[in-house]
């Protein structure tokens, strides 16, 4: 559940003011908007990465808003899964020890099962001790999916997931994120403007 | 999981890291090998000048005196009345006086005669037969035993001088009676008899032809048939106003000179110092390279891993734990560049103290401990990891996610 009450945000120059955003657990909401209209704005303030101007967050009954750096920190790695446009990786460690990375940076319990069960779900269990530079970018926007639910987070964020994805596996993508949300009963923003992603879920909110 | 990342970081950009490390182990190895070979020279030379406070000799230079007189390591000066040095053996401020006699060599190994106040001085004792009493016999030092194989009973003869081919003496031949235990110091590398058998070899053999003689080492420039010559005294005083005075009455009032030991090897270890100190400079240096080369490793690695770390931010990382990261990192070079620079330098010094023992009577001992100057190294070499890494460090404290992410 979250929930954000006249969200602003000011850069030099530049003055966003966001609609009201409310997604339960186990919804999912598309965010659309063409470029510019502070799409990937949204999203940072929403995930705790950037300090709105104004307004307030709150995630599971906690205001984000009042909580300090550290604090802040350790919220975002226990409650909430980003999904970015491009999928990075840590060069050095292989995919198994990429994912399991999220709960050890979150202080949770490491469970190297919970991975390889998610990696197989989402089609890539043969990747998992492959470096990063060694798959496919629909292979890595799968496993940063997988990387996102890691710590069974209540709130899942994504930003715009399948730009860079052809059709196909633009929605193999969507349909794995909506299911797995689903699966953890956590609630899923889409920030996007990937026409084919309106067709696929239908609670919209287009920034104008 | 910092510490097992910050491994994998430093494999994975491990060209740089390999760069990294050679530097900080030359470094260290330069240093510490310097470090260890003038704690083992000042160790060993302050062992045999233990209980000499001066040398009396023939006049020339005081420090060729020293070298020749206490370590064997030069050829000596010359000759000196035996008559005339005994008035000074005998003087009241002499608690002790042992008279050297430099006689020949067998297979380069110096034969001295001596009386048995020699071997008392450096604490040798025998692990094999008995002191030398009658004349032309000798107790052989450990190393010379090994070296040449010789054991109690067995015989040989001496060649004129120090060199291998000098004419050997055929007419007497010397006994071995004793061998002694290992001491680490110069009475290893000795071959030790009476003074008169010294005497009697070069008395019986009055064929030197002058010309031969000036050939020779000029430690018998003139047989004297009626003086006994010796070489050299080591002196002991019970005074330390004998240090003062002694010296100067000995060059005042007669043709001989006074040496003192611990005047003469610290001119000869400020001699050395300087090219130690240049050597060491140059070490110092290449360890400030290598935290050059540090910085600019972890420098360019986290330009390229800036998302990474925004990355792992997103997860829950906090900033301290990404400031620990690089600084580990850091740390990790250091600290192998270290082991493997202090292990390198004993290596070294092991394949070295062969030749130092040939060539300067200098046996190394008890190398393998660290020094009391290798725990500031190690600590210099920490503090120099953790200085590269702190500006890279700093900058993965100061990651803007937001602004990193939406420009990844």
């Amino acid at each position: 559940m979250i929930e954000s009450t006249d969200l602003e945000f000011f850069y030099p120059g530049l003055h966003f003011k966001f609609p009201d955003i409310r997604c339960a657990n186990g919804q999912v909401l598309l965010v659309t908007g063409s470029s510019g209209k502070g799409k990937t704005t949204l999203l940072h303030l929403l995930g705790g990465l950037l300090p709105p101007s104004a307004g307030t967050i709150s995630i599971s009954g906690t205001a984000i808003t009042s909580l300090n750096s550290s604090e802040l920190d350790q919220f975002r790695g226990a409650n909430i899964g980003i999904i970015f446009q491009q999928p990075h990786f840590v060069a050095s460690l292989n995919m198994l020890q990429n994912l399991t990375l999220a709960p050890s940076l979150a202080n949770k319990k490491i469970e190297p099962s919970v991975a390889t069960s998610l990696l197989q779900q989402l089609g890539i269990g043969e990747q998992a001790l492959k470096k990063p530079s060694k798959l496919s970018q629909g292979q890595l926007q799968r496993a940063s999916i997988a990387r996102a639910l890691m710590n069974k987070p209540g709130l899942l964020l994504a930003d715009e997931p399948t730009s860079s994805l052809d059709d196909h596996n633009c929605e193999t993508v969507a349909r794995l994120l909506a299911e797995q949300a689903a699966k953890n009963n956590a609630a899923l923003i889409i920030v996007t403007h990937d026409q084919r992603l309106k067709q696929l879920f239908h609670q919209t909110i287009e920034l104008l | 999981m910092i510490t097992m990342m910050a491994w994998k970081n430093l494999f994975h950009n491990r060209l740089s890291s390999f760069l990294c490390w050679v530097l900080l182990t030359t470094g260290v190895a330069i240093i510490s090998l310097l470090l260890l070979i003038e704690q083992q020279l000042e160790k060993q030379f302050s062992t045999s000048v233990q209980n000499i406070d001066m040398v009396l000799g023939a006049k020339g230079s005081p420090l060729q005196l020293i070298l020749s007189a206490v370590y064997h390591i030069d050829s000596p000066t010359g000759n000196i009345d035996y008559e005339e040095a005994q008035k000074w053996m005998r003087h009241p401020f002499v608690q002790k006086a042992v008279p050297l006699a430099y006689g020949d060599s067998y297979e380069e190994y110096s034969i001295l005669g001596t009386n048995q106040l020699y071997i008392e001085h450096y604490n040798g004792k025998l692990s094999k037969g008995q002191l030398n009493q009658k004349d032309f016999e000798v107790v052989l030092g450990s190393k010379v035993a090994a070296a040449l194989k010789l054991d109690t009973g067995m015989q040989f003869f001496s060649t004129h001088g120090k060199s291998k081919h000098g004419r050997a003496h055929k007419n007497n031949g010397y006994l071995v009676k004793g061998i002694l235990q290992p001491s680490g110091t110069v009475l290893d590398h000795l071959i030790v008899c009476n003074m008169e058998s010294v005497w009697n070899l070069h008395d019986a053999t009055s064929d030197h032809s002058p010309q031969e003689t000036k050939t020779e080492d000029d430690e018998e420039k003139q047989p004297d048939e009626v003086h006994q010559e010796i070489t050299a005294v080591l002196l002991k005083f019970n005074s330390p106003l004998a240090n003062i005075q002694l010296p100067r009455v000995i060059s005042e009032q007669t043709n001989m000179m006074a040496a003192m030991p611990a005047i003469e090897m610290n001119r000869l270890f400020s001699l050395l110092g300087v090219g130690f100190t240049t050597l060491q400079n140059m070490g110092w240096g290449i360890m400030v390279l290598s935290g050059l080369s540090v910085f600019v490793a972890l420098y360019n690695s986290l330009k390229e891993r800036k998302y990474e770390m925004a990355l792992m931010r997103t997860m829950g990382a906090s900033k301290l734990k990404l400031l620990f990261l690089v600084l580990t990192e850091g740390l990790i070079l250091c600290t192998a560049g270290m082991i493997s620079g202090l292990l390198l330098s004993r290596l070294a010094l092991f394949f070295f103290a062969g030749g130092f023992e040939k060539d300067y009577n200098l046996v190394f001992k008890e190398w393998m401990l660290p020094l009391k100057e290798e725990l500031y190294l190690s600590l210099f070499a920490i503090v120099v990891g953790l200085a590269a890494a702190l500006l890279p460090a700093i900058k993965a404290w100061f990651i803007n996610i937001s602004k990193t992410l939406s420009n990844g």
